[in-house]
């Protein structure tokens, strides 16, 4: 469960990025959060990995609250979050597979366990085919569902996921929604963040909409409506 | 975590030969920096090793009259082994001075037909005072001076050499001080050097340190490539350092053995303690050189 009590959030530079959010999110629930560019969207979402911290409020994450989160426990809170970020991309000199190791690597895992999780996480994204590939050998599309492969690596309780079908066309868009469905099925929490209404009216999912960092509308089954 | 070193140490050596010009320049930095400290060091040895050696030849000598009685003598001698600084005293007489003069002078017919037509032996029986450090001798003649037995001293040699000790001691030190401030300046710039190198290589694989961050590798798991690198580099500069130093050694050791005489060889001085020659130089080198990428990678993350 993700908890937002009172949250604002002021950058350095003085611009209030989020004013006053409150909102929970349920375990294995599939939540979109939607508004205008600069609403605060982002903001929230690196909130949530403690990349940001809030300026006032506490955010609770599975009874953790990481409002004031030590730098030494963040790698902690990370192996429980997958995130699938705009500027998140993939290494170019490592192919499909050893990217998704990678991320395995890093946090120490033996080779053993990398042998196993990564073809299971290749069959979930549905790229098995392509685990020699390199980055650039790949659709914008497949691209991303690697970008997903990656967020899962440590079967996080949840998955962040920022403008995911950002510079897709629909139709690839739509599929890479259906993942984000798919993986939501299978016990994850998905938070997703996106601008595009098409998507999140598809969805019928809850949506949270943000205007000028603060909650405008949280519908259960919700339609994006600006 | 043994997984965990063989990728670090590839990540290292991966590093190293991909930025080969800014490892070359790194390397050699650090090996100048590295070079002028032991300099300074081996400096500093043969420095006290030529202080110590003219200590050793530093005493008084003390000559009797010939009338002296063995009794006075022996006086003398007693008198002389209770002032404090004294550290050891030699006494020649008449017969061995003679014995000595006679060995000397072997060689030397002319000399040795002209002593044997004296009809006694002219040479006077000694005491060589040897004092502790250099230190003791003024008050040690102060004190004999002072005495009733300065009565029985025909002639005093005192072979001060303090003049020369002090020159010594401050050529060594002027010597010393210069070469701190050389290797304070390479220290420096290899600190400048060293954390510029790391942070060129954090900055090009900012991608990775950012997934990395991201997927929650610890802050150690971060570091430790980039610090490994830096380890790298100083152990690198630390053979190449060491290898030069025992050229130059093997070079220099003749003529510094052959300037003490025999006494003292700089190599075997250095073979003798290897091991903490070794010691100190990977571990200064290691410790610069971690010490400067831990700045870098830290003020990295910070961001
Ligand atoms: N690091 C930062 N420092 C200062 N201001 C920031 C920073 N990041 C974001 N902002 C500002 O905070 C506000 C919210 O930004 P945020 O990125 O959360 O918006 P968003 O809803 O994700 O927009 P978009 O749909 O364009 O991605 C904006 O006004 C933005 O300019
Ligand atoms: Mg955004």
């Amino acid at each position: 469960m993700i908890t937002f009590e009172h949250v604002s959030k002021l950058y350095e530079d003085g611009t209030v990025a989020a004013a006053d959010l409150n909102f929970t999110i349920e375990p294995g629930e599939f939540i979109s959060i939607v508004g205008h560019s600069g609403a605060g969207k982002t903001t929230i979402a690196r909130m949530i990995i403690a990349e940001e911290k809030p300026s006032e409020g506490r955010i609770i994450i599975g009874g953790w609250d990481i409002s004031a989160i030590k730098r030494s426990e963040i790698p902690v809170l990370r192996r429980q979050i997958g995130v699938v970020f705009q500027d998140f991309k993939l290494l170019k000199k490592k192919t499909v597979e050893e990217n998704i190791a990678f991320a395995l690597e890093v946090c120490g895992a033996k080779r053993k366990k990398i042998r196993k999780i990564v073809p299971q996480l290749l069959r979930i994204v549905g790229l098995e085919e392509k685990a020699d590939k390199f980055p650039n050998q790949l659709s914008g599309g497949e691209q991303q569902r690697v970008v997903i492969a990656r967020a899962l690596v440590h079967r996080p309780k949840i998955l962040v996921a920022d403008e995911p079908t950002g510079n897709l066309d629909t139709i690839t868009a739509h599929e890479i929604t259906d993942l984000l469905l798919k993986i939501n099925q299978l016990g994850t929490t998905v938070v997703l963040v996106t601008h595009n209404p098409e998507i999140v009216n598809r969805l019928r999912k809850r949506v949270i909409t943000v205007d000028h960092g603060a909650v405008s509308s949280n519908k259960k089954t919700g339609k994006y409506t600006l | 975590m043994f997984v965990g070193i063989i990728r670090t140490i590839r990540f290292a050596v991966q590093n190293f030969s991909r930025n080969l010009w800014l490892s070359v320049i790194t390397v050699f930095l650090l090996v100048l920096t590295t070079m002028s400290m032991t300099l300074v060091g081996t400096l500093n040895i043969i420095g006290q090793q030529v202080i110590h050696t003219i200590q050793d030849k530093v005493s008084i000598d003390l000559y009797f009259y010939d009338s002296v009685s063995e009794k006075d003598i022996i006086d003398t001698q007693n008198f002389l082994q209770s002032l404090s600084g004294v550290a050891d005293l030699v006494y020649v007489s008449k017969d061995q001075a003679l014995e000595q003069f006679k060995e000397k002078h072997a060689d030397d017919p002319e000399i040795l037909s002209s002593l044997s037509e004296m009809e006694e032996n002219v040479l006077p029986a000694s005491l060589t005072v040897r004092a502790r450090s250099i230190d003791d001798y003024p008050h040690i003649i102060r004190a004999f001076q002072a005495s009733p037995y300065s009565e029985f001293i025909d002639r005093t040699d005192y072979s001060d050499n303090r003049a020369i000790i002090n020159r010594v001691t401050t050529l060594t030190h002027k010597a010393y001080d210069i070469g701190l401030g050389v290797s304070l300046i390479f220290i420096i710039i290899s600190i400048v050097v060293i954390f510029n190198t790391i942070r060129i290589t954090i900055y090009s694989h900012r991608e990775e340190v950012g997934i990395m961050k991201l997927v929650g590798a610890t802050n150690w798991f971060v570091r430790a490539p980039f610090v490994l690198e830096s380890v790298l580099l100083a152990v690198i500069a630390s053979v190449i350092t060491l290898s030069l130093f025992y050229v130059l050694l093997y070079g220099s050791d003749p003529t510094i053995t052959a300037f003490f005489e025999g006494q003292f060889s700089i190599l075997h001085y250095c073979t003798e303690h290897i091991w903490r020659i070794v010691a100190i130089e990977f571990g200064g080198a290691i410790l610069l050189s971690v010490a400067s990428s831990m700045i870098a990678i830290t003020r990295y993350l910070k961001k």
